[in-house]
């Protein structure tokens, strides 16, 4: 920006000029009001306030308190006042006018009414007062509704971002602990802020997320799902890259673990990166029960893991394929209830599957006060009528309402999708080759999986490569007493300045 | 993080050796082993494992005066460019042989035992596409895998070893020489080729690995190639405990061994298991040997390290293994008698003679600092 450009869009001293380009550029916002009001001897000032209704709380009388201490300085009062003193008073006063800011572009004053500031400009000063008053209607803090938990604590976070920071600063009182912001988009210029904990990040990770996310800034952001998508390394792989949380706590636990938190102004969602696969497997509750139990736990969401990829394709294979290696009892068991059935076992598992998914398509969309009635038309039609009808097998109606049940028992919905997506290939491939097909699925899934890096970290990491160490907390979760004791707590302990016990 | 991904560290490398020794083995050759030694075959097979250490520390050796070049590069310094081209040639054709005998080895398997009406042609070419896209990815890839895969297979392997205790006969293992030394002399000369022997073609991917400080190559692969030979020899004998007499005339002989389980009604049925350890071994030395043939011929010719030459190299592979052998008899023939020759003689002489070469060099160079510095 040249000089001369600086100039034309610095204020003027003539308020009618001022005001006059101020309508005209929030013409046609209906929100934006100007007011008028005269001080001085006998009135003879002008001032102008111009503020964003929909933001700004203009009733508050703390404008009028603030706006007393000005003239209090040189112990005037408004009558007395003129514009020459007033500026003596604001250049005088510059630092202590806080919490009020002074604009002396209307640059600042566009975005000083739309942060919901209320903007005042005097007649013959060619600078302005801004006064934060934003008072936007947020969503109070609630448990939050996609992570409910037993133990632990409720509070969520909200669309408020400073109300985000202000939960997760009170849970990491430690000047470790950095924010940075960065602006997103010309328009909407949307604040991003980025947290991680200084020295026990990995630095070439943050310097890779740095590079990735500044080059986001151009753009509109509107969601956190923006920079996941701008940022992760394949965008065709059907596994997420990151992790999403609105748990405050979860987030603090993934900061002490080295981890970089992502927050975008009206969104509630965190993102966690890097996010690797065995990280998708735990939640904060897994810390907050008893180490037995939620080892018990985490083998079931392993299991879960399992059926939900691989149940109606392994069903397809064995029944198609080889038969031989269903017990005896069971496979007559399996001959029976597929008597009459004119589908070949794949397509019937296709069928069934694909009116699974539509009804959970439709039970997220629909209104709550319909959604019942999906649930007993989907129970009636998939279960009870298509047996009826002898389009499916009541053993095909189980295997597809357990994979559903296990991949509902996953904790995040990001990976669920992932496993609803790979069903089909699995249940193609072992339709068309039986066991070996599943297998070699199963291994070009692996291999993608290990080629795979979320923020250039390994995205098996823990597992391929293998760490011995991690597995404590992985499958099985150790009693705090040792997990607690692990290099990485001492680490924290170091910098917190304190020194491990051995 | 390391930006280079071409490197393991020497944990990979002891898995990736587990890896390429077991492989298939594990399945296969308890069967032609006990058809020529019989209740020997398990003495056959800790001799050959013996030669088998020869040539390991021949190859190690190697790695060590050559500061960790690889068999391509030092062979360059030991006989020439020239004579190296002829060498690296025989090296990649037994290579080939050695992809495409595992490639078609797993869809014989298939054909015979499970899934009878499939066309073979069908697995060998799926199974060498799959390796073809993981020896594409690179080593380090590789690496992470097989090492998970690894337990996976031991894991199902001895589960079905442990699983078959109730019939096991330790009375079945005598007697021992029972038609003299010959058999057992058959024995070493078929598993000192495959699988032991074949360590002087896996030296091709010694020079990927970096150290840390205070590591010893050596004490690592020693320890992975005797805990290979451990999980070579207990099958073996597991199934003459089992079989008797009879474990030579069964084909993939854990397969069998797997249908015999049956413990209540809750363990039987255990064929897939093996099926599943089956498909990962010889996955895992397919793939290892086809990214050794790449890495000949990139060395050998000086081309570029793309990926590109990948694709072609799996595809000759494919009909290699679709066409190489006429019958399951002329299989057994190829694998157990001509490739062990090829191997000991073949690959184990050149590695020989290089170690002689460089034993030699080494001394005259020693000699000379002593001459000049007295």
């Amino acid at each position: 920006m040249t000089t001369d450009s600086r100039k034309t869009n610095a204020l003027h001293d003539d308020i009618t000029f001022n005001r006059e380009k101020l309508e005209g550029v929030f013409s046609r916002c209906g929100d934006v009001h100007f007011q008028q009001w005269n001080y001085g001897d006998g009135f003879a000032f002008q001032a102008v306030s111009v503020y964003c209704s929909s933001l700004a709380d203009y009733s508050s009388h703390l404008l009028q308190r603030a706006l007393e201490k000005i003239p209090g300085y040189e112990s005037e009062d408004w009558n007395s006042m003129t514009p020459e003193k007033l500026r003596r008073c604001l250049q005088v006063n510059n630092a202590s006018l806080q919490p009020f800011s002074l604009l002396e572009s209307f640059e600042n004053v566009y975005e000083s009414v739309m942060h919901g500031f209320i903007v005042i400009l005097f007649d013959q000063v060619n600078q302005a007062l801004g006064f934060p008053t934003e008072s936007a209607a947020r969503r109070q803090i609630t448990e939050p509704v996609n992570e409910p938990a037993v133990h632990g604590p409720r509070e969520g976070t909200t669309e408020d971002l400073s109300l985000n920071l202000t939960l997760l600063r009170s849970r990491i009182r430690n000047p470790a602990f950095k924010f940075e912001f960065l602006q997103s988009g010309a328009v909407t210029k949307s604040a991003i802020c980025f947290g991680y904990l200084d020295e026990v990040v990995n630095p070439d990770v943050l310097a890779e997320f740095r590079r990735r996310v500044e080059s986001i800034t151009d753009y509109e952001v509107l969601e956190t799902s923006y920079i996941d998508d701008w940022i992760q390394e394949s965008t065709l792989s059907p596994f997420p890259q990151v992790r999403y949380t609105e748990r405050t706590d979860t987030a603090a636990a993934a900061v002490l673990d080295g981890k970089i938190i992502v927050l975008v102004e009206n969104s509630p969602m965190i993102m966690i990166c890097p996010a690797f696969l065995v990280d998708f497997m735990g939640t904060a509750e897994d810390y907050y029960v008893r180490s037995i139990f939620s080892s018990f736990i985490r083998m079931l969401r392993l299991l879960a893991f399992i059926i939900a990829l691989t149940l109606p394709s392994l069903y397809i294979a064995l029944s198609t394929f080889h038969p031989e290696l269903i017990p005896t009892v069971l496979l007559l068991a399996i001959v029976d209830s597929r008597e009459g059935i004119p589908f070949p076992a794949f397509f019937e598992a296709l069928v069934m599957e694909a009116s699974f998914e539509l009804l959970r398509e439709a039970g997220i969309r629909l209104p709550r006060t319909v959604g019942s009635a999906v649930s007993i038309v989907g129970a009636l039609v998939i279960g009870q009528a298509a047996i009826m009808a002898k389009i499916a097998s009541p053993i095909m109606v189980i295997v597809v309402a357990l994979t559903g049940i296990a991949s509902f028992a996953i904790p995040h919905y990001d990976l669920a999708i992932s496993l609803r997506l790979l069903r089909f290939p699995y249940m193609i491939a072992a339709s068309l080759l039986g066991g070996y097909g599943l297998m070699v699925v199963f291994l070009l899934t692996l291999l993608h999986l290990t080629s795979l890096h979320s923020l250039g970290e390994p995205y098996l990491t823990s597992i391929a490569p293998f760490k011995p160490r991690d597995w404590r907390d992985l499958f099985v979760r150790v009693p705090l007493k040792v997990f607690l004791r692990s290099p990485r707590n001492r680490k924290l302990l170091r910098l917190g300045g304190r020194r491990p016990h051995p | 993080m390391s930006s280079d991904r071409s490197t393991i560290n020497l944990r990979q490398l002891a898995g990736l050796l587990c890896c390429y020794v077991i492989g298939s083995a594990i399945v296969f050759i308890p069967n032609p082993l006990t058809a020529a030694a019989g209740n020997d075959a398990w003495i056959s097979m800790t001799l050959a494992y013996g030669f088998g250490i020869i040539m390991l520390t021949c190859v190690l050796y190697l790695h060590n005066r050559h500061d960790g070049a690889s068999v391509i590069a030092y062979s360059r310094k030991l006989i020439g460019r020239t004579a190296t081209y002829p060498v690296g040639l025989l090296y990649i054709l037994m290579l080939f042989f050695a992809a495409c005998a595992v490639n078609a080895s797993i869809g014989d398997f298939f054909t015979s035992v499970m899934m009878k009406r499939t066309p073979s042609y069908i697995f060998h070419t799926i199974g060498m596409l799959l390796s073809a896209l993981t020896a594409r990815s690179g080593i380090r890839v590789m690496a992470r895998m097989f090492f998970l895969l690894l337990w996976l297979m031991l894991f199902f392997s001895l589960l079905v070893m442990i699983l078959a205790i109730p019939i096991y006969q330790p009375a079945m293992l005598l007697p021992l020489f029972e038609n003299g030394i010959k058999p057992m002399l058959h024995g070493l000369f078929i598993s000192a080729g495959f699988p032991f022997g074949e360590i002087v073609i896996f030296a091709m991917l010694l020079p990927f690995v970096r150290l840390q400080a205070g590591q010893s190559i050596s004490k690592a692969l020693y320890a992975s190639y005797s805990f290979s030979a451990l999980m070579l020899i207990v099958p073996t004998i597991c199934t003459i405990m089992a079989f008797g007499p009879a474990a030579g005339y069964f084909n993939y002989s854990l397969y069998r061994l797997s249908i015999e389980i049956h413990i209540v009604e809750l363990f039987q049925r255990m064929e897939a298991i093996i099926g599943i350890a089956l498909i990962l071994g010889s996955y895992m030395k397919a793939t290892l040997l086809l990214f050794i043939i790449y890495q000949c011929l990139i060395q050998l010719f000086n081309l570029k390290d793309d990926h590109v030459l990948m694709y072609p190299l799996s595809v000759t592979c494919i009909f290699l293994s679709a066409t190489m052998f006429q019958s399951p008899a002329d299989f057994q023939e190829q694998v157990y008698t001509i490739w062990p020759f090829t191997v000991i003689v073949v690959g184990g002489g050149l590695i020989l003679l290089f170690t002689l070469i460089t034993w030699i060099k080494h001394r005259r160079y020693l000699q000379a600092e002593r001459g000049d510095t007295s």
